[in-house]
């Protein structure tokens, strides 16, 4: 493995009727194999439900066929990090649980976030949802088992 | 049995963007099987839903598997003791094998008072059903003498 070659944006806030809309964008080279996000901001509220878009451009992110699934971590301080061109290593984190949604390679995937979920956890479609732990901060990973397209993926937070 | 002969740390606090964080570090010696915390801290809420993370730097803790078992205390007493197949005071043992092995690895379980999907044990999503209780505490139950290792845990509500 090798240092990323991500460019990875800062989570940008707006407040549309009242809501918090937080949006990041991460640009990959074609030496990247995954893409991440930088922890989720200062002000989202883990005891709250909350929801993520992830490729909402709906962009091609690996011309292959392969499947792009979306890993969830979760950190403990303001240096929680990932970092590697692939199987990201993480500072003061965890992987919590892979495939939290099962393919955004060319498809915008959105998934309901929540520490007290009442219905079955589901990696696809509409009705994903994930049953998301307590943690101060979060980190969203593309896991891509082969090298990206060059481009730009972006992701939405919306609580 | 005998005496263990951990050096137990006591569950510090800190607040990361309205969560607060308590971290407790655990250092056994190689007369030590089992690997275990105080109780809880008094500020956990055992309504609430809480994060555990156990083995923080992912240290080698016995070279085979060891799982983590899960003790509830009702006392501001309650404390284990003994270095393997620890006494509880003030307390019972709710469940054994929370998670399958934490030997090398850092690993994270939602704890929830409410769950409403199954529990997991292993890494990759686990979830326990946590009865409520005014304490909690965790055990590494080696099934050998540990190494002479520090293990850091931590709970984040």
């Amino acid at each position: 493995m090798a240092a990323s070659t991500l460019v990875i944006g800062d989570w940008e806030n707006v407040s549309p009727g009242g809501e918090n809309v937080w949006t990041c964008t991460v640009t990959a080279a074609i030496t990247d194999n995954d893409i991440y996000t930088n922890k989720t901001p200062d002000g989202l509220d883990p005891h709250k439900p909350w929801k993520v878009y992830i490729n909402t451009a709906n962009a091609t992110l690996d011309a292959t066929a392969v499947a792009i699934p979306v890993d969830l971590y979760i950190g403990w301080s303001k240096d929680f990090a990932l970092t590697e061109t692939d199987a990201p290593a993480v500072t003061d984190g965890v992987l919590y649980k892979e495939d939290i949604y099962n393919d955004v390679r060319t498809a915008m995937g959105y998934i309901q976030m929540n520490p007290n979920i009442q219905v079955a956890e589901d990696v696809s479609g509409l009705g994903a949802t994930c049953y998301t732990p307590i943690a101060p901060y979060y980190i969203f990973s593309l896991d891509c088992a082969s090298a990206l397209s060059a481009g730009d993926c972006t992701f939405k937070i919306i609580q | 049995m005998a005496a263990s002969t951990l050096t137990i740390g006591d569950w510090t606090p800190s607040s990361e963007n309205g969560v607060t964080v308590w971290s407790s570090t655990v250092t056994a010696t190689t007369a030590d099987y089992d690997l275990y915390t105080k109780r809880t801290p008094k500020g956990l809420d055992p309504h609430k839903p809480w994060t555990l993370v156990l083995n923080s730097a992912a240290t080698s803790v016995d070279g085979e598997a060891v799982p983590v078992d899960l003790y509830i205390g009702w006392v501001d007493s309650c404390a284990l003791t003994l270095n393997n197949a620890p006494t509880i005071t003030g307390g019972v043992l709710y469940k054994a094998d929370i998670m399958d092995d934490v030997d090398a690895v850092c690993m994270a379980v939602l704890m929830h008072p409410s769950l409403t999907v199954a529990e997991d044990v292993a890494a990759g999503a686990a979830k326990c059903y946590v009865p409520v209780a005014p304490y909690y505490l965790i055990n590494l139950d080696g099934n050998s003498a540990l190494e002479a290792v520090s293990v850091t845990f931590k709970i984040m509500q």
